[in-house]
């Protein structure tokens, strides 16, 4: 595998990296990449996708305070999917900018987060400007709210073309009722039925098993 | 081993079972058949104990235990096990990890490992599903018979005592549908339990030689009677039972 990360930014040609506990300033993307993050301080992050690459970023974070903005930038027939989990006791700012420099790109954006009594601020904003073409835009937002915590959610899309096709949804909820109750209609109690899930919800859209197990470890 | 004495059930604000009575012995197969959006699923998550269904009155024993004063883990723990008419799914738990909590808690022990990964092998081969179910997410992308046999899965694992089982039978194609009910004849022949199964079916009933078929209609059973009567269901639809409405909202309006 070859790789070089520099000190806060790396470069990705054909690869697949995990990273875990380190501080991540900027990104640029060459050919097919996947990029597996554990517990890293994202605060002020640019990915660059280059014409025809692709990214896939698994991120999971563990927060109990951080200020993050994350800005993306894909160019011509260019791929980039963010799978973004996390665990917010704290106070978590989450702002990620998404922006189409060409045409027929791919953008999605998946956050499933739990926040647990914190205070949770997340924006995600997607532009596709009148001259770019064929672009996708997907952001999905999933939040499961515990123990009285405060969200404050925005997806924004600044859409001047209609050759675009974007979709973006938002959910804010508890701990599904459905699942609950299947759950302990198998035998467990509440408690680590709650947890099940709430374990469940975190990994489902982390799309790498080592980056599974971890989240897995720390929330046992 | 369970017995419904006059219960009746709400679900927001509508009432879809009243004075509804059911007796069931130990190691009997009960049926309830009926039309569609008559109750029949409703009855099944009540003894499961699903907190949507309000039972506002009436009383249900099992095993001489009052269990509407029961939550769902106890009801599961003392041996009630519902196989829903639709499974759900939940990525991201996985049917070993569900299975190996919730027979560690019920026993107040870990279980071993080894074991426990050899009888799901087992049962896995037996209902003609891929070991790789095992590690999977419950029921997650699965079709509509693999969840089926997938349930029946949990059911081996945790060896229940009073199983209800609700259109297990429908999605299967019949080669799935011999499986399945081999697999609970097999079990019934191996455990002491009774079983209520709900289906549109005599097929799975004869096949099941299930021992009483009940027709429910109003908001209780009107009709019961032996594997004939779901014959007679087959061939003549609900048009002959006498009084039989659906639940319809002036009958009932809370
Ligand atoms: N969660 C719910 N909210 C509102 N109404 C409900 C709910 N669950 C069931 N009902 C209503 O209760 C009635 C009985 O539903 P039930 O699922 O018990 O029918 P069923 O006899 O199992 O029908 P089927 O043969 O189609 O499975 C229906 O009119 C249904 O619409
Ligand atoms: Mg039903």
């Amino acid at each position: 595998m070859k790789h070089s990360i520099e000190v806060d930014s790396i470069i990705l040609n054909n690869e697949e990296l995990f990273i875990e506990n380190k501080n991540i300033k900027s990104i640029e993307v060459s050919g097919k990449c996947i990029l597996n993050l554990f517990n890293c301080n994202i605060i002020d992050l640019e990915i660059n996708i280059q014409d025809n690459a692709s990214l896939i970023v698994n991120y999971f974070n563990n927060i109990n305070e951080l200020n993050s903005r994350i800005v993306v930038k894909a160019n011509n027939k260019s791929s980039f999917i963010l799978n973004h989990s996390f665990i917010n006791k704290g106070k978590y700012n989450l702002n990620i900018y998404t922006d189409f420099i060409k045409e027929e790109a791919n953008i999605v954006v998946n956050i499933n987060g739990i926040n647990n009594g914190g205070k949770l601020n997340a924006d995600v904003n997607g532009y596709v400007h009148t001259d770019k073409l064929n672009n996708v835009l997907d952001e999905n937002m999933r939040i499961i709210n515990l123990n009285n915590g405060l969200v404050m959610s925005n997806p924004n899309m600044y859409i001047s073309t209609s050759k675009v096709i974007a979709n973006h949804n938002t959910t804010i909820g508890g701990v599904r009722l459905d699942e609950l109750f299947y759950l302990m209609s198998k035998g467990i109690d509440k408690k680590e039925a709650t947890n099940l899930i709430i374990k469940g919800f975190i990994i489902k859209i982390i799309d790498n098993k080592k980056l599974q197990n971890k989240i897995t470890d720390l929330i046992n | 081993m369970l017995k419904i004495d006059n219960i009746s059930v709400k679900i927001d604000q509508k009432e879809i079972l009243k004075g509804f009575n059911l007796d069931i012995k130990l190691n009997e197969i009960h049926a309830i058949m009926g039309p569609n959006g008559i109750g029949k699923s409703t009855i099944c998550k009540v003894i499961m104990g699903d907190p949507d269904y309000i039972v506002s009155s009436g009383s249900i024993i099992y095993d001489a235990k009052d269990i509407l004063k029961m939550d769902v883990t106890e009801r599961a723990r003392a041996g009630i096990f519902l196989l829903n008419q639709s499974p759900i799914e939940i990525p991201g738990v996985t049917n070993a990890e569900m299975l190996r909590l919730a027979l560690s808690q019920k026993q107040g022990a870990l279980v071993p490992i080894f074991e426990f990964n050899k009888k799901m092998e087992e049962i896995c081969k037996k209902l003609d599903i891929p070991k790789s179910f095992i590690h999977r997410g419950i029921n997650e992308g699965m079709s509509g018979g693999e969840r089926k046999k997938n349930e029946l899965l949990h059911l081996w694992m945790l060896e229940p005592k009073f199983i209800i089982l609700d259109e297990i039978d429908s999605g299967l194609d019949v080669d799935s549908l011999k499986i399945v009910c081999e697999s609970i004849n097999e079990y019934k022949s191996s455990h002491d339990c009774s079983i209520l199964i709900v289906s549109h079916h005599p097929e799975i009933l004869k096949m099941l030689k299930c021992d009483y078929v009940h027709v429910l209609s109003n908001g209780h059973i009107v009709q019961t009677g032996n594997l004939s009567l779901a014959e007679k269901i087959e061939n003549e639809g609900y048009k002959s039972f006498s009084g039989l409405n659906k639940v319809s909202e002036n009958t009932y309006e809370a």
